[in-house]
């Protein structure tokens, strides 16, 4: 009894002593055993709370769409100049040329161009090249096939029965040492221009011998402000339907959890950008990607994926070829009738009326068969036609591809049938999340609710 | 030993009240109940590129491998003395990569040799493997890769021609260099945080609430393109595909002065930031 009597007392001295203001010492009683108890049961019971779960509602997500429109002032153009010539220099000679009259042109059209490669490389023999692709597709096959008629004749062997046939050998296609022809000059580059001149800045890069002539999207000089409002809209957009949801559902939103808007769209607004050369390029950072399938300045044009069509047709496949072979042809014989002389003609003196007299014996003839060579036997060369098959096959008739839907606003030199008077939009889009209040998470303090 | 313990803790325990007590009263953040509200902050500037990066590659090829490195130092000297007489020029650095003197196969004999390797591992039933043959030098080749890195990159254009008048090839327009890239990035970045910012105040606003601070950085991305500048790879393996059997003449030939003005680069960074309100 003394330990606990002096526990008590010694923890009591020390527990005021630690206290900075004076206590009221007729206010403090012992503690006793009880407390002990009350305060093991008060932790025991708090651990539990923190233990149970507390009942949380899945977020709603809503999304919102804010469109403003307005006329843009600027219009994008992608273009690349393209020469060969026997040797490099005078590839990038002729480049030069085209490129400075083309800037002659474009003088005085408050045209700003930004040049985002310019490279000089080889140009090889391009139907070469191609077949040489071919040879080694073929290759791929070759192996292909070899393992499937390993595997065909191993469940032949084990006596599996399968309805696969092994297929035929293909000749191999050799390939071929492409050489160079050319050395070819590229210069690429992006042009923003005055909207309402874009269709004749594109005729005159045309005339000018550009290729590859793009135009490649429009911009505003007030962007930022157009950007501030679609998104505000996109804002508004998306709280009124969370909004509607909740009613709907009979409950209220609480606070907003994650919230994201689309961030301008540089890429489209600018163009393609020549590199900026760093010395920390090692870092993990991934180029903007012009993203053609995604409503650029709400044109409405996207890509749809067309699936690919396939016809069955029946192919002719050769066996085996073609060859020749030599052959000995048999002398041929036939029967031929002779007349043979079996006694020749001659004459005869005979005694008529005590004269003698001389009297002719015709000649004894008579027929005999007689087999003769018509033709000498004789070796010549002969053609041993193909051995062919006809193999019924699925084949692709049209291959997958993707596929603008929507007015079109791209394209190689299609300035010229599109209008440019019209309105543009700029769209933007916004993702609210919101938590809501619901009759089993009533234990939370009253929540702030949108009104 | 049971009364030792009891005695112990209740000390604890009454020492624990008096702390309790007596502890100031500061307001802490509770992690696990603040209210967080996630954005992204976007921000882009606009600037012009002080340096343009080019690369090339000088290639000669000659019987005699002491010819084709002559041949090749003819046109290095050539290039380092004329490129530095561009009108306007005010910087101009010349990075050597590579350095090679090699011999060039026959491109057919490597050529055989591939489709052998092909034809070998992919043998039919009754089919003999192909020998491969040895194939020998048909000439020899010496090449010099480099970067030159000059400004101001207005003259980008005048330094493409003169490298291949000079007789360089595969001369190309690596990029840009801006000088204060790092400033401007932060500048960017800046720009997104604020942008970030803003968002979060509207939003926090109109549901009648407060942005108390910054929880969390979660991510921070420089979006524009870049890279390191790279010299071009000169190589004479591979059947002739990536060799080049140059169609040199030696001779010169003048190439126009290309006139190649550099447009504004875009420099945009996004940060993502993660804000508690109240």
């Amino acid at each position: 009894m003394r330990p606990m009597a002096l526990s008590l007392m010694f923890g009591t001295v020390l527990g005021l002593a630690g206290c900075s203001a004076d206590p009221d010492l007729s206010t403090v009683r012992p503690l006793t055993y009880q407390d002990l108890q009350m305060h093991n049961n008060w932790v025991y019971r708090k651990n539990n709370e923190a233990k149970a779960t507390p009942f949380e509602g899945r977020p709603i997500q809503v999304s919102g769409v804010g469109r403003v429109k307005a006329v843009p002032d600027i219009a994008v153009i992608t273009g690349q100049i393209k020469t060969e010539a026997p040797t490099d220099s005078v590839a990038v000679d002729m480049a030069a040329k085209l490129i400075n009259d083309t800037q002659r042109r474009l003088d005085g059209h408050s045209a700003e161009l930004n040049f985002t490669q310019i490279s000089g490389i080889e140009k090889r023999d391009e139907d070469c090249q191609k077949h040489n692709v071919e040879a080694r597709n073929r290759y791929n096959e070759i192996v292909s096939d070899n393992q499937f008629n390993t595997r065909i004749k191993a469940q032949i062997e084990r006596g599996i029965n399968t309805p696969s046939k092994p297929r035929q050998p293909k000749p191999r296609i050799r390939t071929k040492l492409c050489p160079v022809l050319n050395s070819e000059a590229r210069i690429s580059f992006v042009a923003r221009v005055p909207s309402d001149q874009a269709s004749n800045i594109i005729n005159m890069l045309t005339e000018a011998g550009v290729e590859d002539v793009n135009l490649f999207g429009y911009d505003f000089e007030d962007y930022d402000k157009l950007y501030k409002e679609a998104a505000a809209k996109a804002v508004m957009d998306a709280r009124g339907k969370a909004e509607l949801i909740a009613a709907r559902a009979g409950t209220q939103l609480r606070e907003i959890t994650d919230f994201k808007v689309d961030p301008p769209n540089r890429v489209s607004r600018f163009g393609p950008q020549a590199m900026i050369i760093t010395n920390h390029a090692n870092r993990n950072v991934t180029p903007e990607r012009y993203n053609d399938s995604v409503d650029l300045l709400n044109s409405g044009a996207q890509y749809v994926t067309i699936p690919a069509t396939y016809e069955t047709v029946s192919e002719t496949i050769v066996v085996q070829e073609a060859s020749a072979e030599l052959v000995t042809i048999p002398a041929a014989y036939e029967t031929v009738q002779e007349t043979v002389v079996a006694q020749e003609a001659s004459t005869e003196i005979v005694i008529i009326n005590g004269r003698p007299m001389e009297r002719v014996i015709p000649a004894v003839t008579k027929q005999i068969n007689r087999r003769v060579v018509k033709t000498p036997a004789r070796t010549t060369e002969r053609t041993v036609p193909a051995v062919t098959k006809v193999e019924t096959r699925r084949r692709i008739k049209t291959p997958a591809r993707a596929e603008r839907v929507g007015p079109e606003y791209g394209g190689a030199n299609n300035a010229l049938k599109m209008s440019l008077a019209g309105n543009r939009t700029i769209k933007v889009q916004a993702t609210l999340t919101y938590g809501y209040i619901t009759p089993i998470d009533g234990t939370l303090p009253k929540a702030k609710a949108f009104k | 030993m049971i009364k030792t313990l009891i005695s112990t803790s209740l000390a604890a325990l009454a020492l624990g009240f008096a702390l309790t007590a007596c502890e100031p009263k500061a307001e802490t953040l509770n992690e696990k109940t603040a209210k967080t509200l996630a954005v992204t902050g976007v921000g882009e500037i606009e600037v012009m590129p002080n340096e343009f990066v080019i690369s090339g590659a000088v290639i000669k090829q000659n019987d005699d491998i002491g010819e084709a490195m002559n041949a090749v130092a003819e046109v290095i000297n050539k290039v380092q003395q004329t490129i530095p007489e561009i009108a306007g020029l005010e910087s101009s650095d010349f990075n050597f990569a590579t350095v090679n003197s090699t011999g060039v196969k026959d491109p057919e004999c490597l050529l055989f040799n591939q489709d052998a390797t092909l034809t070998n591992n992919s043998l039919r039933e009754g089919e003999k493997r192909v020998a491969q043959k040895l194939c020998k030098d048909v000439t020899q080749q010496a090449s010099v890769t480099f970067t030159l890195t000059g400004g101001p990159a207005g003259l980008t254009g005048s330094a493409i021609s003169k490298l291949s008048e000079a007789g360089a090839v595969r001369v190309q327009l690596n990029g840009y260099i801006v000088s204060n890239i790092e400033e401007i990035e932060l500048k960017a970045g800046e720009m997104a945080v604020a942008n970030a910012r803003d968002k979060a105040d509207r939003l926090t606003a109109a549901a009648g609430a407060n942005v108390l601070g910054v929880k969390n950085l979660n991510s921070y991305v420089p979006t524009y393109s870049q890279r390191n500048a790279s010299a071009p790879r000169v190589s004479t393996s591979g059947a002739g595909e990536t060799s080049r059997i140059l169609n040199d003449d030696g001779k010169t030939q003048d190439v126009t002065e290309m006139n190649l003005k550099p447009g504004p680069q875009v420099i945009s960074a996004s940060i993502n930031l993660e804000f508690i309100y109240e």
